[in-house]
């Protein structure tokens, strides 16, 4: 079946006894990368547990390459959470065993090769594994059975800066032909800006953004400014304030500051942060 | 659901072999006049899928299987078709050890009761797994294997010479039971495994699907 969109969140909402997912809706296109970012209980998670099938949701509803069953595309899926559990005496050659069983298109050769390049060890049993090493086996087994949508969570975490690079180069590879997605989680925002075409941003279980990368950075920058001139500046154009007695560090969308602003460039990772902020600051 | 056995029984090659030392302690036992060890062994045997679900939920594959391309009634399927065939191939394998050694014939339905009991551990064992905690789980396991060993020892024979005797198997009911021959009785304890772990398992089922990671 032909798709536009791997995955499609709509109006997705959770509900916790102090915590809510809140009315989250976004599309991530076929033959994309995807970054989710916000800090720690944002709903990253939550969110994806919903996505895989792992939690159900409130409200809304979820759609993998177009069709609302997530049940029937799991097949279709690559997925690393942050704690992919495997079972502790096995090593690679049982797990090969395994996953040869469950997955209709696993490729056994493609899996072994991922172990070599990731240099990791096929009769060493997991529980003798550092958790990086862990982590690494369960990306070869996403990469290993032609899946269309890789969903990553933090699968990078852990990982020392030598082999996350090698990693990503891995995953734009496997995206290259234009047929495959990946939605990753990640803390690490520089990974992200790498690799990423679309940025979503949720905070405390709220949508604050989703765009394109180059988009994001182009519509924001910063402004570092006293507290005297601030109120020159138009408060519909500050997006996200950080402010001390001394200062101010100002996200501005830039399309609404008044002329004689120029903006710094904004990092991901700064417009980040000073979206949590919000619009509030000290006169 | 393949996969799922396949994982099963690589786990128990892995993790628990010392049941097979045990398997053959318990062989040697039965052999020599001690034959309510084997009745102990084949009721152990019902402990096997619940224990699956014990070393799953600690290391996380019960998550990493629901992430499989595989539906939640093979997941929880496969939980019981792994603890049966362990009921049923140590039910077997001691029942032709005894045949082989000349044991009185009252034995093999002794092992029989066994295997009914260790499906019904097994039964009432896997919902409570899905339902609690590993941890949770332990003080209920507890009472419930002790409940059903209580039981299970009026079932025990004891040994007067070579005859063996117990008080409930000389009830007139199991007189009349283990006056027809083996394969009805096979059929029979057959027919109430089956019938107790379906039902156990379509509550297990309904437990597993509603559960959320």
């Amino acid at each position: 079946m032909e798709y536009q969109n791997a995955l499609e969140i709509l109006n997705i909402e959770k509900r916790y006894k102090d915590f809510k997912l809140d009315n989250i809706s976004f599309s991530l296109p076929k033959g994309c990368v995807m970054g989710l970012i916000g800090e720690n209980g944002a709903g990253k998670s939550t969110l994806i547990k919903i996505i895989t099938g792992l939690s159900r949701q409130s409200s809304g509803e979820v759609r993998l390459f177009g069709n609302n069953n997530i049940s029937q595309e799991k097949a279709r899926l690559g997925i690393v959470l942050d704690n992919n559990g495997l079972p502790l005496k096995f090593n690679a050659k049982i797990l090969n065993s395994v996953y040869r069983r469950a997955y209709e298109q696993w490729n056994e050769e493609q899996f072994f090769d991922y172990l070599k390049r990731f240099d990791l060890p096929d009769n060493k049993p997991f529980c003798d594994l550092s958790r990086g090493m862990k982590m690494k086996f369960n990306i070869a087994a996403a990469l290993s059975h032609n899946a269309q949508l890789l969903i990553l969570d933090e699968a990078t975490s852990g990982l020392d800066p030598i082999i996350r690079d090698e990693i990503l180069d891995v995953f734009y590879d496997y995206i290259s032909d234009g047929e495959r997605s990946i939605l990753i989680s990640s803390h690490i925002v520089s990974d992200l800006e790498k690799i990423c075409d679309y940025i979503t941003f949720i905070h405390r279980g709220k949508l604050m953004l989703c765009d394109e990368k180059d988009a994001v950075k182009t519509r924001y920058g910063i402004l570092r400014l006293s507290p005297n001139d601030i109120a020159d500046i138009d408060r519909s154009a500050i997006v996200g304030i950080k402010s001390t007695q001394l200062s101010n560090t100002i996200l501005v969308d830039k399309s609404r500051l008044p002329r004689g602003y120029k903006a710094e460039k904004a990092s991901i990772e700064d417009i980040m942060l000073l979206m949590s902020h919000g619009n509030k600051y000290h006169m | 659901m393949s996969a799922l056995i396949a994982k099963e029984i690589y786990s128990f090659f892995k993790e628990q072999k010392i049941y097979i030392i045990f398997g053959i302690i318990m062989l040697i036992c039965a052999l020599n006049k001690a034959p309510e060890v084997y009745m102990v062994f084949i009721i152990v045997s019902g402990m096997f899928a619940s224990t699956s679900i014990i070393t799953d939920e600690r290391s996380g594959w019960d998550k990493t299987s629901k992430l499989l391309p595989v539906s939640n009634a093979a997941i929880v399927a496969s939980k019981y078709i792994y603890g049966s065939m362990h009921i049923i191939l140590s039910s077997a394998l001691f029942s032709a050890v005894i045949i082989l050694s000349g044991k009185p014939k009252g034995t093999i339905a002794v092992c029989i009761i066994a295997m009914i009991f260790a499906s019904l551990l097994q039964a009432v064992d896997l919902p409570l797994g899905y339902v609690f905690s590993s941890n949770a789980r332990t003080v209920a396991y507890c009472i419930l294997t002790g409940l059903i060993y209580g039981v299970a020892a009026g079932f025990m024979p004891y040994d007067k010479g070579d005859v063996l005797n117990s008080d409930i198997l000389n009830s007139a009911v199991f007189k009349m039971i283990f006056s027809a021959k083996p394969i009805t009785l096979f059929l029979l304890a057959l027919a109430v495994v089956i019938i107790l772990n379906v039902i156990s398992y379509l509550i297990s089922l309904v437990i597993f699907s509603r559960k959320e990671f």
